[in-house]
Formats: C-alpha cells, sequence, structure tokens
C-alpha cells in the first residue's frame, strides 16, 4: 500500500531541458519517431523484386501510415525505371478480343496521335484515289469487258434464233422461244398443218435453242461474280497503294516497336479491305460547317476501329521513375478496370474503345497504395485484387457480367501482365481476420509493417518529438511554438498514451491540438504558440466533448444518481467506470452494492442475469467467487448466498475493472464492516487475490475527484488504484493540486488484503499458524460469517432427520 | 460539279409484265423522283403468249437460267392479275403525293403503248435485264444536235447510275466521232453495236414515226435489252 506522493501522479517535462527557446530554432525535417521496424518493413517490401511480398501496413489511425508509406514508396519508386506504356488495339480478326500493346514510356499517346493523323489522311487520300481517271477507267475497262461478254453471248444467240426463225418471246415469267414463219409467230393449228417432219425440226431447234438461251443466262451470274471480284480487286488495289504509301510514313521510331508494326500491318489490311469506309465517310462529310481540310474524320464512329486505346501513358522522361499511385474509392471497377456500354437501339454494345483502365494498370510497373477496409468493403474488388495479384496479369471482368445479371456483348480483352506492389494499409483487427480467415492472404501478403501507438518516454524520444513538431509547424507555415508549448505538447502525448513512461505516435491527435493552439495565438496576437494556448486548446477540446460528463456529474451532484463521497456504509462501495464517445473518454463513479446471506455457494452477479453485463464483468464476478471459497473456511461447506450490482446503472457494464470493489463490497458485507465511502476503487482481481493493472485509470481517477470535488473536498477522499498502475498516471492539474494540498488521496495497492484494510479501517489479519485469524480483524469476521453459514446451513438440513428418528429414549 | 436539271416530265411507262416494268420503274425511281411531274402505267397483256404456249415442246427460260412448263392459259391471266397489281402498286409507290395512273391493256405491246403515251411527255419502255453488270447510258441523238432536255436528262440518269452518257447519233452521211460519241449511217449498224455492250438504260432524242416505227423500235428495244425512254413521237400525236 502507497499513498501517493504528487510527483508520482503525472509525468512532466521541464521546458529548460528542450535544447530551444522556440521551435523556429529547430532545423531538419523528421516527419516520424519510433517506427523504424515499420519502416524497415515498407522499405524491404518496396526493394524486394520478387513476386507477392506485397505489404501490409497495421497500426491505428492517426500514426503517419499513410504520409510514411506514400514518403517512403516514392523514395523508393523515384530509383526504378519508368514502366511501360499499355494500349488495347482493335483485333480485326476477333473484335471481341482486343489485343494489349506494350510500348516503351511515353510512346502510347504519340501512336494514338499516329493513328489520328492516318485516318485523316486516308480519308482524303482514299477518296481521292478512286475519283482519279485512272482508277475510274479501269473500273470502267472491267465492266465494259464482262458487260459486252454477256451481251455478246446474247446477241449471238439472238442471232442464232434469228437465223433459224425463232422469235425470242418475253414473257410475265421468263423467256419463251416460238418458230416464226413469214415473220409471224407459227400458231399452234398451223402447226399441226405442217407435216411430222416439219414439226420434228422445229421441236427439235426450239428445244436446243431454249437450252442455248438457258445456258446464256445461266452465265449472267457469274460474269456478275467475277466483275464484283475483279473491282473488289482493283479496289484493293487502289487502296493499298495510298495505304502502304501512308503508312510507310509513320514515324520511324514508331515503326521500329515491333509490336506496333505488327499493329500496322494488321491495319494496313483492314484498311485495304474496308477502303469504303473511307469513301462513305467523305461522302458524308460535305454537311457540316468546316471545311473538309480541317476535318478531323478520325472522330467519326466508323473509324473507331483504329483507334489507339490508351490504358496508360508514362513519362517519356527515363528519371520519372515508376508510379505510386493511391485509390481511394477501390470499387471493383476503378480497381480492375472497366468495360463501358453505350445504348444503341435498345441493345447495350461495346468495344475495344470503351475499356477504361484501373488502379491496377496506373499503378503497374510501381506501387498501389490502397486502404484495406475499403477494398473489402466494395464488392468482389478483393476477390479481384488478389486474383490479379496471383495471376500476375489484370483481366477485367464487370460485376454485372460475373453475377449474370445481363445478358449483352461483351469483350475479352488481352490480360496485361501485371507487375506490382500492393501496399494495403489498415487496423491490426482487419490484419488478424485476415490472417485468420483468408488463406490466400499470407501468400500474397508477405510483410507486414506494424505501426507502433507508442514510444518509450526518453530525453531522446522527447527530444526527436520536438523536433517532429517543430517540422510539422515549418511545414503547415505555422507560427513557432514555445519550448513551454512543446513541452505541454509531449505531456500530452503521454497522456495519449496512458502511460507515463511513454509518448503516443498517434500524431495526428498532436497535430490537431496543434493546430488548435495555433488558432488561439493567433487570437491574442502572440507571435508564438505557448503553454497557455496549449492548456487552452485541451481544456476547449474537453469542453466540447464533455456535454454528457457535465450532465453525469450534475446528476451525482443533485442526488439523482446515489453516490456517497463521505460517511461509511457495509457492503457499498464506490466503483469506477470509463465511458467512452469516440475519441474522449471520462470516468464516472458507480456505487456497487453487495448483500450476503445463508446459501449453496452461489454468487449472483444480477448485470448478468438481466443480461447487462459483458463476459469480461461476469469473469471477474466468478473469481471473486473462487477467491472466496478457497481463502475462508475450508473445512466447511461453501455456504454463501451473495448478489452484488451495479447501482443505477442501465446501459450494460463490461471489463473486470470494478472486480477488486465487488470484493471489498462483498467482504464488507460478510465482515459486518463498513466501507469508507470518501474512497473509489478501481482494479480487477485474481483468485489469488492480487489487484491487477486496469486501463483508463487517469479518467477513472479525475472522474471520482470531480464527483468529491463538487461537493466538497475533504481531505479523506482519494482513489484506490492497482499498484501496477502507478506507471500510467498522467493526472490533469486540479487532481494533481488538490494531492499536494492534501485534500485527495491516490492510494496504490497491490492486494485484496491492503485495500480492505484502508477501506474498512479494520486490520485484514493474517491467517496464523492455527489456522485462524486475529480476532476482531476483517478476515476472522469474514471467515466467522461464512463458517456460521456452513454451520446454520447443517443444521437446516439435520433438522428434519432429528425430528423423524426422534431422541433416544 | 453538274448539277442536276430543273426539267420535270410526264412520264408513262408501259411494260408487257411486271418483269420487265420493274427494272423501268427501278430506274424511275433512283432518278429520285423530281424528273417526272406525273407517271402513268400501262400494262400491255400480249395476245401472242396465249398462242405460243400451247405450241408443242414449249417450256419457259427463267432468268436465272433455269427452265420450267409453260403455263396454261388461266395461269398466265393470273399470272397477268397479279404483275398488274405489283406494278400498281410500285407505281403508286413511288409517285408518292404526285398525280399518277395505270391502266391495262391487251394486244400488241409496242402498237398500244405509243396509243396510250399520246400527250405524254416521255414514254418509258420496260424491259427487263438479263444481267447486273453495269452499263452506260446510251443516248441515241441527231446529227444535228441533241436536245437540252435529253441532254440534261441522260445526264441526270447517268448520275443516278453512277455511269456515263453514251451519245450515238445515225445519219446517212459520215459524222464526227469521239469518245462519248459514236456515228453510224444505218439503223442495223446501230443495233448491232447496241446489241453487244452492256447498256443501263437508252434514251431516243429522235424521231420514232412513220411506217416502220413499231418495227423500228422494237427492233431497237431487242438489242437494247434495258429500259428505253422515248422522247420524241412517243405518241401517235407526233407522228407527221
Amino acid at each position: 500500500m502507497e499513498q501517493l506522493p504528487p510527483g508520482k501522479l503525472r509525468n512532466r517535462c521541464d521546458p529548460e531541458t528542450l535544447p530551444f527557446r522556440t521551435t523556429a530554432e529547430i532545423t531538419g525535417d523528421c516527419d516520424l519517431i519510433g517506427q523504424d521496424r515499420a519502416l524497415d518493413a515498407i522499405r524491404l517490401s518496396s526493394r524486394l523484386p520478387h513476386r507477392d511480398f506485397n505489404l501490409f501496413v497495421l497500426g491505428p489511425s492517426g500514426t503517419g501510415r499513410h504520409s510514411a508509406v506514400d514518403r517512403l514508396l516514392k523514395e523508393q519508386a523515384a530509383k526504378r525505371p519508368v514502366p511501360s506504356d499499355w494500349v488495347y488495339v482493335n483485333n480485326f480478326g476477333a473484335e471481341h478480343k482486343p489485343i494489349a500493346l506494350r510500348l516503351p514510356a511515353g510512346t502510347a499517346t504519340a501512336l494514338r496521335s499516329e493513328m489520328q493523323d492516318l485516318v485523316d489522311d486516308l480519308a482524303s487520300d482514299i477518296p481521292a484515289l478512286f475519283e482519279s481517271d485512272e482508277y475510274q477507267s479501269q473500273r470502267r475497262a472491267i465492266e465494259q469487258e464482262l458487260g459486252e461478254a454477256q451481251e455478246t453471248a446474247m446477241a449471238d444467240f439472238a442471232d442464232r434464233a434469228k437465223a433459224e426463225q425463232v422469235a425470242l418471246l418475253r414473257t410475265p415469267m421468263g423467256f419463251m422461244l416460238a418458230a416464226l414463219h413469214d415473220g409471224q409467230i407459227v400458231k399452234p393449228e398451223d402447226f399441226q398443218k405442217l407435216d411430222p417432219k416439219e414439226q420434228a425440226e422445229i421441236e427439235e431447234k426450239i428445244d436446243r435453242l431454249q437450252e442455248d438461251l438457258a445456258e446464256v443466262l445461266r452465265q449472267a451470274p457469274k460474269l456478275e461474280k467475277e466483275h464484283r471480284k475483279r473491282v473488289e480487286d482493283l479496289n484493293a488495289k487502289m487502296a493499298e497503294r495510298a495505304v502502304t504509301a501512308r503508312v510507310a510514313e509513320v514515324k520511324a521510331e514508331l515503326l521500329a516497336i515491333e509490336p506496333v508494326a505488327k499493329y500496322l500491318e494488321a491495319v494496313r489490311k483492314d484498311i485495304i479491305a474496308h477502303a469504303e469506309l473511307f469513301l462513305i465517310a467523305t461522302s458524308q462529310a460535305n454537311d457540316g460547317p468546316f471545311p473538309e481540310a480541317i476535318r478531323r474524320f478520325h472522330h467519326r464512329p466508323e473509324f473507331d476501329r483504329y483507334i489507339v486505346n490508351v490504358m496508360v501513358s508514362q513519362s517519356s522522361d527515363a528519371d520519372a521513375g515508376a508510379p505510386v499511385e493511391t485509390e481511394h474509392l477501390p470499387t471493383l471497377d476503378k480497381l480492375v478496370g472497366r468495360i463501358e456500354h453505350v445504348s444503341q437501339m435498345g441493345s447495350l454494345v461495346t468495344n475495344f474503345t470503351m475499356i477504361k483502365p484501373g488502379a491496377l494498370h496506373r499503378a503497374n510497373g510501381g506501387y498501389l497504395m490502397l486502404d484495406a477496409r475499403n477494398v473489402l468493403s466494395e464488392p468482389y474488388a478483393w476477390d479481384a485484387l488478389k486474383r490479379c495479384l496471383r495471376n500476375q496479369s489484370i483481366g477485367i471482368t464487370s460485376l454485372a457480367e460475373r453475377l449474370s445479371l445481363v445478358s449483352t456483348t461483351s469483350l475479352e480483352p488481352d490480360p496485361i501482365p501485371l507487375d506490382l506492389r500492393v501496399v494495403l494499409v489498415g487496423d491490426r483487427m482487419l490484419h488478424a481476420l485476415l490472417v485468420m480467415l483468408d488463406p490466400d492472404f499470407n501468400e500474397l501478403f508477405k510483410i507486414q509493417a506494424d505501426f507502433e501507438e507508442a514510444v518509450d518516454r526518453s530525453p531522446e524520444s522527447m527530444s526527436l518529438f520536438a523536433r517532429l513538431i517543430g517540422s510539422y509547424v515549418t511545414r503547415e507555415g505555422l507560427r513557432p511554438l514555445t519550448a513551454g508549448a512543446v513541452a505541454r505538447l509531449l505531456d500530452e502525448a503521454t497522456r495519449v498514451a496512458e502511460d507515463a513512461a511513454k509518448l503516443s505516435l498517434r500524431l495526428r491527435a498532436v497535430v490537431d491540438l496543434l493546430r488548435e493552439a495555433e488558432h488561439y495565438a493567433v487570437g491574442r496576437d502572440s507571435a508564438e504558440v505557448e503553454a497557455e494556448d496549449i492548456d487552452r486548446a485541451i481544456s476547449e477540446k474537453e469542453r466540447r466533448a464533455s456535454r454528457i460528463k457535465d450532465r453525469v456529474q450534475e446528476a451525482i451532484t443533485r442526488k439523482t444518481i446515489l453516490i456517497d463521497t463521505e460517511g461509511e456504509k457495509p457492503g457499498q462501495i464506490n466503483g469506477l467506470s470509463v465511458v467512452g464517445l469516440g475519441d474522449y473518454r471520462f470516468g464516472r463513479p458507480s456505487r456497487i452494492t453487495a448483500r450476503v446471506r445463508m446459501g449453496a455457494g452461489k454468487l449472483i452477479d444480477i448485470e448478468r442475469e438481466v443480461e447487462l453485463g459483458g463476459p469480461l464483468h461476469s469473469k471477474g464476478v466468478m473469481i471473486l467467487s473462487g477467491y472466496l471459497a478457497s481463502r475462508y473456511a475450508l473445512d466447511v461447506p461453501f455456504s454463501l448466498h451473495a448478489s452484488l450490482v451495479f447501482e443505477q446503472s442501465y446501459g450494460g457494464v463490461d471489463g473486470d475493472s470494478a472486480s477488486s470493489a465487488e470484493l471489498y463490497a462483498l467482504l464488507s458485507a460478510l465482515s459486518g464492516l463498513p466501507i469508507k465511502q470518501g474512497l473509489a476503487v478501481t482494479g480487477s482481481v485474481n483468485q489469488s487475490g492480487e489487484v491487477q493493472a486496469i486501463g483508463g485509470v487517469n479518467e477513472k481517477i479525475e472522474g471520482f475527484f470531480e464527483t468529491c470535488a463538487a461537493r466538497g473536498l475533504t481531505g479523506d477522499q482519494g482513489v484506490l488504484i492497482p499498484q501496477s498502475n502507478i506507471e500510467h498516471l498522467m493526472l490533469r492539474d486540479p487532481v494533481v493540486k488538490a494531492v499536494e494540498a492534501g485534500k485527495f488521496r491516490i492510494i496504490a495497492v497491490s492486494t485484496i488484503d491492503e485495500g480492505i484494510d484502508i477501506l474498512t479501517g479494520t486490520p485484514v489479519g493474517e491467517r496464523r499458524k492455527d489456522g485462524t485469524f486475529a480476532d476482531g480483524t476483517v478476515n476472522a469476521l469474514v471467515e466467522a460469517k461464512l463458517r456460521e453459514y456452513a454451520e446454520t446451513r447443517r443444521a437446516f438440513v439435520r433438522g428434519p432427520q432429528s425430528e423423524q428418528n426422534g431422541p433416544k429414549p | 460539279m453538274t448539277g442536276k436539271t430543273a426539267q420535270t416530265w410526264r412520264i408513262l411507262i408501259g411494260a408487257g409484265s411486271f418483269l420487265d416494268a420493274r427494272d423501268a420503274l427501278v430506274l424511275l425511281r433512283q432518278m429520285d423522283g423530281p424528273h417526272a411531274s406525273e407517271i402513268g402505267g400501262v400494262l400491255v397483256e400480249e395476245t401472242v403468249f396465249a398462242e405460243a404456249v400451247d405450241l408443242p415442246g414449249q417450256r419457259v427460260v427463267t432468268a436465272a437460267g433455269a427452265m420450267t412448263v409453260v403455263p396454261s392459259a388461266s395461269q398466265l391471266q393470273r399470272q397477268f392479275e397479279s404483275d398488274a397489281r405489283a406494278f400498281r402498286e410500285m407505281l403508286s409507290d413511288i409517285a408518292g403525293n404526285r398525280k399518277w395512273s395505270f391502266e391495262r391493256r391487251q394486244g400488241e405491246l409496242l402498237s398500244h403503248l405509243r396509243d396510250a403515251a399520246r400527250g405524254w411527255d416521255m414514254l418509258l419502255v420496260g424491259h427487263r435485264r438479263t444481267h447486273r453488270l453495269p452499263g452506260r447510258v446510251i443516248l441515241v441523238a441527231p446529227v444535228a444536235g441533241v436536245s437540252d432536255k435529253a441532254a440534261g436528262f441522260a445526264r441526270d440518269l447517268a448520275q443516278a447510275l453512277d455511269t456515263s452518257v453514251h451519245r450515238f447519233t445515225l445519219s446517212a452521211t459520215a459524222a464526227p466521232e469521239d469518245a462519248g460519241n459514236e456515228h453510224f449511217v444505218t439503223q442495223e449498224a446501230l443495233r448491232e453495236r447496241l446489241d453487244r455492250m452492256p447498256v443501263a438504260a437508252l434514251v431516243l432524242d429522235m424521231p420514232v414515226d412513220g411506217q416502220s416505227a413499231d418495227a423500228d423500235l422494237h427492233a431497237l428495244i431487242a438489242a437494247a435489252r434495258c429500259p428505253v425512254f422515248v422522247l420524241e413521237g412517243a405518241g401517235r400525236d407526233a407522228q407527221a
């Protein structure tokens, strides 16, 4: 047991120990301290060339994870080569399977422009060629030749027919042949009058000429087919001349790229085969306000097939380094890209120009930073990311297609090879869940960078922390902080760390405070931010967040919530709890009462019975039962029936930090010794009666202090805390000052015996060699009561048997 | 660039069957309508068919070169009915909001057409084409020179068909020739040339009257094997 002196209640940084008067004197940049382990991990991941060494950065928010990762990745990216450009081009042989082309950095946009120029030029060149006299005369020569061939055949037939006195008749169903006599068609009755030989001759020649005519007419489709083919060949020959000449004019540096040369050859063949597109485009181009010379034909939809769809274009500067991308909204589409559709005649259609890149494309060859929670909360994004990493390629599949929600035309673009380091930033819980539940996670994210929440408070770390603050002030253009203000910030960082020997590395909270303090300094027209500005920022922040705390304290002061801070009562004690509202926490006292009677060894936790107690609280209460049963009256059955309750608690209780208070209340109830109500208790207990450390010790002490202060400090009031929590104390000034003035006490205990001694003012008593406790001690009274319950119970059990057997005569 | 002429015509289309009329109507449609202020149609059911079908060993040779049995008289009549409906519908479709008329006649084709063409500006005699190969527009004109309206019409027609105009002149005396102009001293020579060249349409800008008018016109149509526009002396009224 130790009543703590004021010096142990908080750790103060002496501004005199800081090697500067204001932060303006601090030189050098510093944006992170105490995170060497995490930073080494980030560096390792960024430098390892092997696959799957992706990184998971874990730790609490506000520790500078994002900025540190971003800075280190950019440093490493600057040393890496600029990755390739990627484009999608039309697959002229299978348009639903667009082709991905890897191009040297900086050439994708050049190729796109080149193709636009090529289309624009050919849209002028090809029609001009087809309008030329050369083409027209060649085409007409073909038409003439084949037309004359057919006409000549018909003419020859007509001549033969005429020579054989046969007329060609055009009937509604087709041609008919009829014999002539003196230029007139031989009528059936005249035919019958002819001798059989003449009839036979006529029939024979009609029959023969019909066959001839049929043969002549059957030639027509063949000649038409040949005509089409020869005109197509001529068109192709003419187009080829223009296209080949124009393709040859493509910049030599582009032609030297093998995939580009291959693509241009495919383009050349396709344009030759589809030369009519250029003729149609030109024939329709006369409408519109712009002269043809400045018309951009490549914008026309029929030339989409020659578009170069740039997926990613890097800088042509060889020193530009690899990309570092951050995707703040990592939906499936934004991650792996998407294939858009447009509505045409009520159908959804698409083509390779509607393939849009995602973050993986942009970051390919470099680094991609993602928020783990965001990735996991977007449908199918995590799955797609893993698949791409596993396959080392980016395959685009839309969600609608995957879920078979729509049936429409879609594409199967070439997957683009992926060489990427993914950095996920998340909290520890998420990391633990992924490790536990996703077997792929450990395979794909082999490195973790675990950010510390706090660093040891030492002169070196405080100096570094001060430098970090100075760097931030300089970087943000804030007014400099005096050494006093920095010292105050350091103390606040220690309080945030909930450990007097640590400095919190949740830098966001510190810089938020700093910025608010700077605002107050500006308000009072001070050139420097001073300690009083920091104090004001702290108190204003607390004031803004403390409405509920004030209402609770008001309710206690007005005795709506019953808390005694004076006098003594058996079986009643002030426990302490912490209420958390976002990043603001405050402590409040709660009355805990215990009631006992003879029973069958049952300890009732009323909170648990009504399902207001959490599992940790229930565990703590069960430990009490174990403690009592194993400590007292070991030779008789444990015959206690006790109940414990947090009075006026309506919102649930969890944690075992009140278990020592509950045990004190039980011991008081059993011993009949009253507990001093000016004291409040926090600490958990084990079955051996040792008091163990709890969280939120500062807020709990301050919560009870405020209750007592509101009613007037008596000097007898105070808080019992676990011995092991002493080093976590970082109490606010009012508490420390009250302790200095002897108006409030902070007492550290390590065992229940120490605590009950203080709370009852009665010696606890050690078990003597004869197995008993000294009379009048707490333990003696407790044991006596438990033995009494056991005896009473035994007598109760024997009573009816004695009556049945009757007294012996 | 050559623009279309502003001249409009009252055109009568005549044919012995829908097969013959259809190619002529297609030409009109390709010319985009404005050339005709009014169109009329005459389907002449030639009686000679009825006589020919009863001859033994007769077969019909279709345009595709297939041979089928000859129709009976009743089948032929039904075919005429069907042709008349198709002719009328296509004519009305092409006419749109313009004035149009249709009539059926029986007898010899050209005789009836020339008779029906009285009062019309132009007679278009339908003739089925035996193939779909492109051909030129042939303008048959007097040596003295082609009329402006005939030249304009032939040019518009050629433009609609994406081809060129080739001019034939006919007179007993020699006349100069050039790439677009051929001269013939006899009808037979002209027909023989016409017989062996692919022609998209024939435009006659010379009188077809006199005693042998029908025979000459018939021979020209038979040689051209394409729709024929008769601009001068189409009707009996034009006869001297």
